[in-house]
């Protein structure tokens, strides 16, 4: 049971945690910007509305996939991990090679802060030619937007836990992890009161596309009735594997940006 | 509307940000599947297979740019 636990719970809960991390330190970003800009009711409002759709979201999609046969489960949950952490994992070697420019959180939140600066003005000047008063729509629209950014956002966090714990049955595991992350990350936000742009951002974004690439690959061969020297300690050996093969391409990456540049 | 659209627009930079890399992940799943299915390739190498076949895929995606 306890080696259960460290050769599959362990990884995916780690996974959820550190992909929870990435997508919610974004959202933060733009809940805080409505927070300090419209005040805090509508942003945690917004908040708590899209944080009950991904938990129904979760809660729907889970045990419905419990009702589909186990190995069909792993290939369909396999090739979707592998398409998306693939996605993350060549996004992450990018930045990390300096192809692509790092993500900002100062930047996302002075952005952000305009947009509805913005918005506030030409609300303003709408004034009279709505039934609602302007500060109602305006509370309206800075709600929406915390509401749009935590789903947004939230979407990736609720596939990966839906997609990494219903394989292997360990969908507690995985939404743990989503919810330890969540409550760090807004307590430290919290905290401190501004974006978290000393997160970082890419580093975690890079380890977990490796992981989501090694069980993508992992749950991929099972559903298609392949076998694993070692059962799940190959989980381990696939994260080694990707995890050298990526570090190899950043450094690839980077050697190519810098010939380019000559 | 608008909040749909966007949903949309999220699932598809989830899954389909970079074509070839999708395209060329699913490519390498099908010619497992159809090796195993074929008895060309033993259950014991489908996974090393796939693995370095995934890994070509993402190399192609990151070193064409």
């Amino acid at each position: 049971m306890q080696d259960a636990f460290w050769t599959a719970g362990f990884p995916v809960l780690a996974a959820v945690f550190l992909a929870t991390i990435v997508e919610i330190v974004e959202a933060f970003t733009i809940v805080l910007a409505v927070g300090t800009t419209r005040g805090w009711k509508p942003a945690l409002a917004g908040t708590a509305a899209a944080l009950g759709v991904l938990a129904l979201v979760v809660l729907a999609l889970g045990p419905a996939l419990a009702l589909i046969p186990i190995h069909l489960l792993q290939l369909v949950v396999g090739v979707l991990l592998l398409l998306f952490g693939l996605g993350w994992l060549r996004k992450a070697i990018l930045r990390a090679a300096g192809v692509l420019a790092l993500h900002d959180e100062d930047a996302a939140f002075a952005k952000e802060t305009a947009a509805l600066a913005r918005r506030e003005v030409s609300q303003g000047l709408m004034q009279g030619s709505e039934e609602a008063s302007p500060e109602d729509a305006m509370a309206f629209i800075a709600g929406l937007t915390a509401f749009k950014a935590v789903l947004l956002e939230g979407l990736e966090v609720a596939f990966i836990v839906v997609a990494a714990g219903a394989g292997h049955g360990l969908l507690l595991e995985a939404s743990l992890g989503a919810l330890a992350a969540t409550v760090l990350v807004l307590a430290v936000g919290l905290i401190l009161h501004r974006p978290l742009s000393r997160v970082p951002e890419n580093a975690l974004k890079f380890g977990v596309g490796v992981l989501l690439v090694a069980f993508g690959v992992f749950w991929t061969v099972e559903g298609l009735g392949g076998e694993w020297p070692g059962g799940e300690l190959a989980l381990a050996g696939l994260v080694a594997f990707h995890l050298a093969a990526a570090l190899v391409l950043v450094r690839l990456a980077a050697r190519r940006r810098e010939r380019s540049r000559i | 509307m608008s909040l749909l659209s966007d949903v949309l627009g999220e699932l598809k930079k989830m899954f389909f940000a970079d074509l070839g890399l999708t395209l060329g992940a699913l490519a390498a799943v099908v010619l497992v599947g159809l090796g195993q299915g074929w008895a060309v390739l033993p259950d014991s190498a489908a996974g090393p297979v796939l693995a370095l076949l995934v890994l070509t895929v993402l190399a192609r995606a990151v070193l064409k740019r």
